[in-house]
């Protein structure tokens, strides 16, 4: 303290596939700065983001960037820029930046694709609530919808809930309403809306986004009637035996997680082939008054064990003797992130440097 | 010529007086139904409990033949909770300690162990926003989903812990013969915002604290009853914004039944004050104090059966 303006916050460097980049960070910093060392003074290549800067109080995706154009274009290797979208955002998720609602001209019940003139400040992976959807209010509310791809200025699309329309989960058409960005909780592990549940007899359970269970964590759920499968309700409460379709008692244990680009779902070790169907309910039927269906934190049990992380159980940890999981511990996993917009996350393969900084004595008042 | 204090003024202008104005306090609530578990020291960070599953009733009689029965099957659910450390700290240069009148450091530890005690609270907040089951209230009328909450919602999430064997955590406030009361019955706990003040009021069946027949019992975070449900509010009650299905913000309503969720400690983790006089932390020339402070904490639920979010809109 009180030796240097700025105090060394974390550095590291990450190979750039041109998609954005969230960069967890041990405190918030008030000077983020990246510099690309592939492509440095290599002056047949031309890059836009040689080195990108962010200072605290700069807008959410703002950023300053010195860029590099090729020797063959002209004698003046480096320029300045600036812009206001792509670049640096800081997040504390304690206390998450808010968005303003957005107009929705229309959103696909089957492909998951909701078509608006607007996607500024969207990404692949980011997180969307759709309100008041007219024609499909069972998607409007709470829930957290992860984006999959974006058309710029066209639509953008629910990959993960298409992924269970596709398996039998779809829903009616909507037309009008809007969307909203947000960040989801941090508390781990959290709930997570469900959006379908296979009638088998290991179920498949489908969320709207990444999920964070794992393998052996038992999960309870709160299936309102309006969603047809209420026999997964309150599992925590339910004894043993041929009173609940010949499964174990208490809650569902985790089998198998799936978290592609696509799917986001857990398989579990319940039979449901004797329940009744999953649905989910009208438009009107959840506007006249529901709660969404969720699955939450149960406990932890046995890892089963298995071939590979994408086949059912564990490979790396073993049934015999029992596994135990702690990966499920209940946990706080806040961070401060800096995400990277893909105006500043660099050129494709080039290896990017970057540091954090934070002021000893950081003042925004003048002297004057 | 008249000599006023625009000729004359008082040499000295101003009086520092030494009565500090108070600072916002925000209630502490989350944490009220909490069972307090304190992990030992040396024996890692997570916090591991287990409840042994429910055994299926065995109601039909052994024939004559009295054959043994099949067994049943034993199972236990564990419930892991991982304790994380949380730290922050003020630095004050020794000439602010040495030129103000006030003792600087003396309120400086007042407003951390304000900020720690908030801070937990508002861990133990977002672990009931994030892992808690989900009923929306639907008894209002307000056209959105969820409603404003209504004595029908309280009564429904009363029954469904009434469902899953959830025990009170107060019990009933007996009816005496003073003037506007009203009974309190056995109740569950329910801890929300003070934005919700104005939907409690407009309940049907709401019993505000002072028409209660005894408040010896009571808190001051309290504000009332319904039914079988007392309220308890805070500044820092969980609100998700814009996400009911119109888009406006919702107040999470936990409702908790007792054993419901814990908060866990670390022994030797507990809130500490720390103080550290000029010379420390690379200052050779002894020119900065720092007041620090920290705390080793977890939390969980432990029976999602028991524990609710009754989320509501209208605030």
């Amino acid at each position: 303290m009180g030796q240097f303006p700025y105090g060394f916050v974390a550095s590291g460097y990450y190979t750039s596939d041109t998609t954005a980049k969230n960069i967890a960070l041990p405190d918030r910093p008030d000077k983020f700065v990246l510099y690309d060392r592939t492509n440095w003074g290599a002056a047949t290549t031309a890059v836009a983001a040689m080195q990108s800067f962010w200072f605290r109080g700069m807008a959410a995706g703002s950023y300053l960037q010195i860029g590099q154009i090729s020797a063959a274009a002209a004698s003046n290797y480096m320029y300045g820029a600036q812009g206001t979208s792509g670049g640096f955002t800081f997040i504390d998720q304690t206390n998450p930046p808010t968005f303003a609602k957005v107009a929705v001209t229309a959103v696909n019940g089957t492909t998951g694709v909701v078509s608006t003139g607007t996607t500024t400040g969207l990404a692949v992976g980011d997180w969307v609530r759709l309100i008041n959807i007219t024609g499909a209010q069972e998607l409007s509310g709470p829930i957290a919808y992860q984006i999959t791809a974006i058309s710029a200025g066209v639509s953008f699309t629910l990959g993960y809930f298409a992924t269970a329309a596709s398996a039998g989960f779809s829903v009616s058409n909507g037309t009008t309403g809007y969307y909203q960005k947000v960040y989801p909780g941090f508390m781990y592990p959290s709930k997570q809306y469900v959006i379908g549940i296979t009638q088998a007899t290991q179920a498949k359970v489908y969320f709207p986004r990444q999920n964070d269970f794992t393998v052996g964590e038992m999960v309870d759920f709160q299936i309102p009637s309006s969603y047809g499968m209420s026999q997964m309700s309150n599992l925590t409460a339910n004894p043993k035996g041929n009173s609940n379709n010949g499964n174990p008692p208490g809650p569902a244990r985790v089998l198998q997680v799936i978290n592609s680009s696509t799917e986001s779902s857990i398989v579990l070790d319940y039979d449901t082939t004797g329940f009744t169907a999953f649905a989910q309910p009208t438009s009107a039927s959840f506007a006249g008054g529901a709660s969404p269906a969720t699955c939450f934190p149960a406990g932890s049990g046995v890892v089963p064990y298995g071939a590979s992380s994408t086949v059912i159980g564990s490979a790396t940890i073993p049934q015999s003797p029992p596994g135990t999981n702690l990966l499920d511990a209940f946990d706080n996993r806040a961070q401060y992130v800096m995400n990277l917009g893909t105006s500043v996350v660099g050129a494709n393969n080039a290896v990017m440097y970057w540091e954090a900084w934070r002021g000893d004595n950081f003042n925004d008042v003048s002297n004057a | 010529m008249t000599v006023s204090i625009a000729s004359l003024p008082p040499q000295i202008q101003q009086r520092y007086n030494a009565k500090l104005l108070s600072t916002p306090e925000h209630n502490l609530i989350h944490q009220l139904f909490a069972t307090p578990v304190e992990l030992p020291d040396n024996q890692g960070f997570i916090d591991r409990q287990s409840r042994y599953d429910r055994l299926d009733l065995f109601e039909v009689p052994l024939d004559d033949a009295q054959n043994n029965p099949p067994p049943q099957q034993l199972n236990r659910v564990d419930v892991d909770c991982r304790v994380r450390v949380y730290a922050t700290y003020i630095v004050l240069t020794r000439q602010v300690t040495i030129t103000n009148e006030d003792p600087v450091l003396n309120s400086a530890a007042a407003r951390l162990g304000q900020s720690l005690r908030e801070t937990q609270d508002a861990l133990q907040r977002d672990n009931l926003e994030s892992s808690a089951s989900i009923i929306n209230c639907v008894g209002g009328t307000n056209g959105d989903i969820p409603t404003e909450m209504t004595i029908s919602d309280v009564d429904d999430v009363f029954t469904v812990l009434q469902n899953n064997s959830g025990e009170y955590i107060t019990n009933i406030v007996e009816a005496e013969l003073r003037f506007g009361t009203s009974p309190i019955g056995d109740a569950y706990g329910c801890m929300l915002t003070t934005r919700m003040i104005p939907v409690l009021y407009n309940m049907t069946g709401f019993i505000k604290k002072f028409q209660y027949p005894n408040i010896s019992q009571t808190l001051s975070t309290e504000i009332g009853g319904a039914n079988n449900v007392r309220f308890f509010v805070s500044e820092q009650g969980s609100v998700t914004p814009n996400a009911s299905l119109l888009g406006n913000d919702i107040a999470n309503c936990f409702v908790a039944a007792k054993e419901a969720y814990k908060v866990v400690w670390q022994a030797g983790g507990k809130a500490r004050f720390i103080y550290l006089p000029p010379g420390y932390n690379n200052d050779p020339c002894m020119l900065r104090h720092t007041a620090g402070c920290s705390f080793y904490q977890g939390q969980c639920i432990t029976n999602d059966l028991w524990i609710q979010n009754l989320r509501s809109t209208g605030i």
